[in-house]
């Protein structure tokens, strides 16, 4: 059993092995055959892409054109797609009420203020009403102390007994023994009567009462007292203890009993508090003495006399029955106070910026003083010298003005200058005294301030009026004071009008003023083109005119535009009064003006009227014609400019010709309708011809009459111009009928190059009377030449032929400049995308190599709209090309084609650089490409669908690969 | 996770550790084991040890099925020491696992094979993923009878055993799902998008950037902890009843070191397509004709992207269980004796993020290992099995062969495998296990 299972299971196994059939691998082969698809995506493609207004525009005007435009063209009458090309060769006015309009508004529109937002200028005349006021204090009392300190005789210190009758010496000796040591001896005594009086030297007194203020001090100053003998043992001193005054009644006046003043030589003094003490003319003294040694022999000397003065800081109430003399004693003493000098700024005043200077004609200075307690006073003189003075201006000088009965003082300025320089008060004040006055009473003089006197000063300047006053005129306003307006004289007018005549020139001007009276006004009015140059002036001759009128005048006069300058011109100037100009800057002088008024000026109103009676039209060209070109041979800054060019159109129009183009000349003007009905003038004749080239070697050109001929004029009818607003971009109304009408199609389908369209008409004198122009409607008196094309787009296939092609190699194939490396930056050379946009050829034998086969699938889905029923055609011309033709074809509705191409077709194609074959329209039917509103465009979706076989064999041995 | 496949085949095939579903013939044994699976869905082995291999993408997109082409990779090598008592068992053991895994979209055969279609976008992810483990284990099981002895003395009780196995697994490297994908559209309109896009992270314990040899231990530093509990019942004398717990998380394993790789590439052509960029440009030089004269700017119809980031070494902890699972074995003996033996199992596995690309269910989190072992014990030193499992996504038929000398006991294996069940027949991938013990 075992045996056999073991048996079962080897067999097993054998038949196993044998059945795998295991071999080392030795190829690898690859098969697949996918179809990747993917869509191109859509191209739509809108004739108002690449067909637009501005792209004709820019192909028939390379320059800014005024007037010109290009709109799209449709009414009931168009069925293709048209433009509509519109140049307006000619555009003349004969009305000139719009110069003459444009001369009257630019003189109404004058403006001569200074300030846009007023309506008027105005000077602010200064208002000098200025007061000031100041205190000066006077310290008379120093005078007083210092005469009486000058004039007191010394005190005698002698002692007279009256008993004996005998002066002697008040101070006894120490050392002696004798009566009068014993008597006055003792060591310590006072001695008092003894008379001091504020007198001089003649006994006069030199004040009879005198209060003290406080800090008031009297200082008693002794003379050389004791001489010792330089060999005395026992040296004799004198102490003084006590000092004191007593009236005559022996009442204290004042007293010091705290003294220890030793009498040297060196000259002692004693000081005495006299605040508020009242000190009469007599008074006694009385002080404690003490001695000390003393020889009997010899005797010490010893001296009687003392000197009293008061300090210089006292201060003094009052004082009664003084006198201030010079040393002669005779002469009063006149003392001087300078009072401040008082400022006053006028340069914040009102309108002292414009102002230069006046003469016062009506204006003073008032002045208020004020002494304090002055009824009280008696023998005291007191003088004012006051200067008002400014520099180049105010000088008016008072003296001697009696401070004492004179309370208001008034310093009249009439006829003085002013000017904006600071006025300067300034003076001073002399006082005297004379004991007594003049009523015989001792004089007497009060002081509020202790010692001191304040003079209160209050002024006032006050100027009302001025005779003349100038003030500056600002520089800026100068320029407004002459103006000149220029209008341009348009140069159709020189062109076409010969003559213009007129009945009246006038300018009128209406000023309102607050200027004085008999404040002249100069005004003067020229015009090189009317030839006027008039001047004249007003001014207000009573205060009730405030409104000044007046005007220039011309009658009866022509002017010859060929004559004229660029412009017609008009200049005014004014003048205002006395008007001066020194060092550059101008002024005015007003007279008989208000100091504070605001004079006021303003040009009102300006009316100028200007009457034409006729107009002589005759162009200036020769025997009265009038040419032109478009587009002109040189631009406006005289550079050369080509004419039209369109010879691309024969790049892509082979076989392809335009119908009809129509080119519509019309010229109006219902004025010369009018005109030469009532004169049967013969009307305007003339011819409209073209010029251009059919290519580069056609040097002598072509010309192609459409109006008249090179020998003869047309007759021109005028007929109603088209109006067209510039502004739109689509014209629906139907044409009118033209003057003349030709058909463009030839010149444009001879695709030319330097096209110009000339145009040359000759017109008879023709006069404009101003009632002509009265009963014709706005813009009649004009004289239009326009020329309209209308261009569709409606192609024809060539006569004879039976399709036209249309080269799309040009589209396809753009060709882009790049830097040559070999000669960079010398040159460039061209460099040209091939169908698939390359610049160099693929390399796909690394790819096509696995491919057993493969093939690409175009296909073609499409919306066509443009009205075109076409064949594209692809044929590659290289000799070994290995593409055939292929066309499929574009139906006017929604269809699909399909292309395909093969392995070896795709091949070519991929290696070959380039692959550029030719592509074509082949158009067979005539194009009417469909107006906007109808959307022409071709709409196309390219799908693609490429298939790949691929059978790669590797062979793993390395012998070979399939 | 192909520890799994060798723990499978050490219990159910050749390391028969008790009981009568794995029963063992040694009171002491140690021995090592290796085994190597390779798979695909799709190939024959036969395909590639041919004169000449034919790679018709026409043919694979037409068969291959809509999950794409596959292959796994797995390998595991273990050694291990057991005593086994009549009533106590002791093992330890030390593996290494690795396994991987690539999908192929069917959408890029198909577009291989056939193109594309207009306005149908070919879009998928192709699937790239691997894990490798290091696992040191021990096992501790005891038998004990339960049931009673009736008053006949008749006794009915029955031997239970039991097994606890803790684990301690150690991730090498760790690659989870990537974020690959492919997309490529062809639009009616004009416009085409392609678009590739990878993201591949590769986790590891140590950081790849200037690596040094000497951070190889960081793998033993960074584990995680699960276990493994089983118990077998035996029902009736000729049937087992044994219920498994697998991998059942403790302790996640922790990787702190990623690598990062990513790629992006695009190509696209906007919805006016080719002929709308021409059409842009003809009407722009037709505009420029006019007098704008404009500098031309460079421009092209084609977008094109492609951005490759700079491999980033960071530092990113991540944690890693691995899958979890509760199989359900029975061993079935309709002869009551040792001739002819079935072992059918059914396992539900959880927390597998390889299953959202190869799993039955196509989810991350769920799927089923099931299979079938037919076993023969003609005499006790000869075992010869033949095993139909589908087992970590890849379908194995194998056939099993034993010899056991009880002192020396050789286990050999080979069989074909596949993710495609059918497949698996046919030879598309092979696999192989080689054991040896010793013992007594």
């Amino acid at each position: 059993m075992k045996n056999k299972l073991y048996f079962l299971l080897g067999l097993l196994s054998l038949f196993m092995i044998i059945s795998c059939n295991f071999q080392i691998p030795q190829k690898i082969t690859v098969k697949t055959s996918p179809t990747v698809k993917a869509s191109a995506g859509t191209v739509d493609l809108k004739v108002e892409d690449f067909i637009t207004v501005e792209k004709i525009k820019d192909m028939v005007s390379k320059t800014e054109v005024e007037g010109l435009n290009v709109m799209e063209y449709k009414n009931s009458n168009t069925e293709a797609m048209t433009f509509l090309v519109h140049y307006p060769l000619e555009k003349v006015s004969f009305d000139i009420s719009e110069q003459i309009s444009q001369i009257q508004s630019s003189l109404e529109n004058m403006n001569f203020t200074l300030d846009s937002e007023s309506s008027s200028t105005s000077f602010q005349i200064p208002d000098i009403n200025q007061s000031f006021d100041q205190t000066t204090t006077v310290e008379l009392s120093a005078s007083v102390i210092e005469e009486i300190n000058n004039g007191m005789k010394p005190i005698s210190l002698s002692y007279y007994d009256e008993g004996s009758g005998i002066n002697i010496g008040f101070i006894p000796e120490t050392g002696r023994t004798d009566y009068y040591s014993q008597t006055f001896g003792g060591l310590e005594d006072e001695i008092s009567h003894i008379k001091f009086s504020m007198e001089n030297d003649e006994d006069e007194a030199l004040a009879e009462k005198i209060i003290f203020g406080e800090n008031s001090k009297i200082i008693i100053t002794f003379d050389q007292i004791v001489s010792n003998n330089p060999e005395s043992a026992n040296p004799y001193t004198v102490e003084i203890t006590s000092f004191g005054l007593r009236d005559a009644e022996g009442n204290v006046i004042v007293q010091n009993t705290s003294i220890s003043t030793e009498l040297t030589d060196e000259n002692p003094q004693i000081v005495l508090d006299m605040s508020n003490i009242t000190l009469p003319t007599v008074s006694y003294i009385f002080f404690g003495i003490r001695t000390k040694g003393g020889d009997p022999t010899p005797e010490p000397l010893h001296t009687t006399t003392a000197r009293v003065s008061i300090s210089e800081t006292t201060t003094i109430k009052e004082v009664t029955g003084f006198s201030l003399k010079e040393e002669d004693g005779e002469t009063d003493t006149i003392i001087n106070y300078a009072i401040p000098t008082q400022t006053i700024d006028l340069s914040s005043f009102d309108g002292i910026d414009m102002f230069k200077e006046a003469e016062i004609e009506d204006g003073n200075i008032t002045i208020n003083f004020d002494l304090p307690d002055v009824e009280n006073w008696n023998g005291i003189n007191a003088f004012l010298n006051l200067s008002v003075e400014q520099e180049n201006g105010l000088n008016v000088t008072q003296t001697n003005v009696n401070l004492i009965t004179t309370k208001t003082l008034t310093i009249p300025l009439n006829n003085q200058i002013i000017n904006t320089n600071s006025i300067t008060i300034s003076g001073n004040a002399q006082f005297s005294v004379t004991n007594p006055g003049e009523d015989g009473n001792p004089s007497k003089i009060t002081f509020e301030e202790l010692g001191k006197i304040a003079i209160g000063i209050v002024g006032n300047v006050d100027i009302n009026k001025f005779s003349t006053a100038t003030v500056k005129i600002p520089s800026e306003y100068i320029s407004k004071l002459q103006q000149t307006q220029e209008i341009e004289v348009p140069a159709d007018l020189k062109t076409w009008v010969k003559e213009i005549a007129f009945d009246e020139l006038s300018v009128e001007f209406e000023i309102d003023t607050t200027l004085p009276i008999n404040n002249e006004i100069g005004l003067n009015v020229t015009s090189t083109a009317f030839d006027l140059d008039d001047t004249f002036s007003l001014c207000r001759t009573d205060e009730s005119i405030t409104t000044l009128v007046d005007k220039i005048e011309k009658t009866n006069f022509t002017i010859l535009p060929r004559e004229l300058g660029d412009y017609f011109d008009f200049s005014i100037g004014i003048t205002l009064p006395n008007q001066t100009e020194v060092d550059g800057e101008t002024y005015t002088t007003i007279s008989n003006i208000t100091s504070g008024e605001n004079i006021s000026f303003q040009v009102k109103k300006i009316t100028p009227v200007i009457n034409w009676n006729k107009i002589i039209v005759s162009p200036d060209g020769e025997m009265g014609s009038f040419s032109g070109m478009y587009p002109l041979e040189t631009d406006e800054n005289g550079e050369a400019v080509s004419g039209i060019d369109i010879s691309v159109l024969g790049d892509y129009l082979k076989n392809l010709e335009f119908n009809e183009v129509s080119a519509l000349i019309y010229l109006s003007s219902p004025l010369f309708e009018e005109i030469m009905s009532r004169t049967e003038e013969s009307g305007l004749s003339g011819k409209v011809w073209a010029t251009y080239k059919t290519d580069e070697e056609d040097l002598e050109g072509q010309t192609t009459y459409f109006m008249g001929s090179a020998e003869d004029e047309a007759l021109v009818n005028f007929v109603e111009t088209p109006v067209i607003d510039q502004n739109t971009t689509i014209y629906t109304e139907a044409l009118p009928n033209p003057s003349a009408k030709v058909n463009f199609a030839s010149i444009l389908n001879a695709h030319p190059m330097d096209l110009r369209l000339n145009y040359d008409f000759a017109l008879d004198e023709i006069t404009i009377l101003p009632e002509d122009l009265e009963t014709l409607s706005e813009n009649a008196a004009e004289l239009k030449v326009d020329i309209i094309l209308l261009l569709p787009l409606e192609l024809n296939i060539a006569e004879g032929m039976s399709n036209a092609e249309i080269d799309l190699s040009q589209f396809i194939y753009p060709s882009e400049s790049e830097e040559s490396e070999e000669n960079s930056g010398e040159g460039t050379e061209e460099t040209v995308k091939d169908l698939l946009g390359r610049t160099e050829p693929i390399e796909i034998d690394e790819i096509t190599e696995f491919l057993k086969d493969f093939s690409v699938s175009l296909e073609f889905d499409y919306e066509n709209n443009l009205g075109i029923a076409c064949s594209v055609v692809m044929e590659d011309t290289a000799a070994n090309s290995k593409i055939p033709k292929k066309e499929f074809s574009i139906r006017k509705t929604a269809s699909s084609e399909k292309i395909k191409l093969t392995k070896e077709e795709m091949e070519y194609v991929l290696k070959t650089y380039p692959f550029a074959p030719d592509l074509k329209l082949l158009i067979t039917d005539d194009i009417k490409i469909p107006s906007f509103d109808k959307s022409p465009s071709i709409k196309m979706t390219v799908k693609m669908a490429v298939y790949a076989d691929v059978d790669y064999t590797l062979d793993l041995t390395g012998n070979g690969e399939e | 996770m192909k520890k799994l496949i060798c723990i499978i085949l050490a219990l159910s095939i050749f390391t028969c550790v008790f009981a009568e579903i794995n029963p063992t013939s040694r009171i002491f044994e140690f021995g090592f084991g290796l085994n190597a699976g390779v798979s695909n869905n799709y190939f024959a082995i036969s395909d590639f040890l041919t004169e000449e291999i034919v790679l018709d993408f026409n043919e694979i997109s037409d068969k291959l099925s809509n999950n794409g082409l596959r292959l796994n990779l797995a390998g595991d090598a273990d050694f291990f020491i057991n005593v086994n008592t009549k009533k106590l068992k002791f093992g330890v053991f030390v593996n290494a696992d690795i396994d991987g895994y690539s999908s192929i979209p069917k959408a890029l055969m198909d577009f291989v094979a056939k193109g594309n279609t207009l306005d149908v976008p070919m879009e998928d992810e192709l699937g790239i993923g691997g894990t490798a483990y290091g696992v040191i284990g021990a096992s501790v099981g005891w038998k004990f009878k339960v049931g009673f002895v009736d008053e006949y003395d008749e006794d009915t009780r029955k031997a239970v055993a039991i097994k606890l196995t803790p684990q301690y697994f150690m991730p090498i490297f760790h690659v989870p799902n990537p974020q690959n994908s492919l997309f490529l559209k062809a639009s009616s309109n004009g416009a085409v998008t392609a678009s590739a896009n990878a993201d591949v992270s590769v986790y590891t314990p140590f950081s790849l950037e200037n690596f040094d040899t000497g951070e190889i231990a960081s793998v033993f530093s960074s584990g995680g902890l699960d276990f493994t509990v089983e118990a077998e019942y035996p029902l009736f004398k000729f049937l087992d009843l044994g219920v498994r717990v697998s991998n059942f998380p403790l302790k996640p394993a922790k990787l702190n070191n990623v690598t990062k790789i990513k790629m992006s590439a695009s190509a696209s052509i906007d919805e006016d397509g080719v002929l709308g960029y021409y059409q842009d440009e003809l009407k722009s030089s037709s505009e420029e004709s006019e007098g704008e004269e404009e500098a031309a700017e460079e421009s092209s119809f084609v977008e094109t992207t492609y951005n490759m980031d700079e491999i980033q070494y960071l530092t990113e902890e991540t944690s890693i269980y691995r899958p979890f699972k509760i199989a359900f074995l029975a061993s079935y003996r309709p002869l009551n004796n040792n001739l002819l033996i079935l072992k059918p199992m059914i396992s539900f596995k959880f927390k597998d993020p390889a299953s959202a690309y190869n799993g039955l269910f196509g989810t991350a989190n769920f799927d089923m290992d099931l299979g079938i072992t037919v076993e023969s014990r003609p005499l006790k030193i000869l075992r010869f099995s033949l095993d139909m499992l589908r087992e970590e996504a890849v379908w194995k038929q194998q056939f099993g062969f034993a010899l056991d000398l009880r002192l020396m006991e050789l286990n050999f294996a080979i069989g074909s495998e596949s993710n495609s069940f059918i497949k698996s027949f046919t030879g598309s991938g092979l696999t192989a296990g080689l054991s040896i013990k010793f013992g007594f």
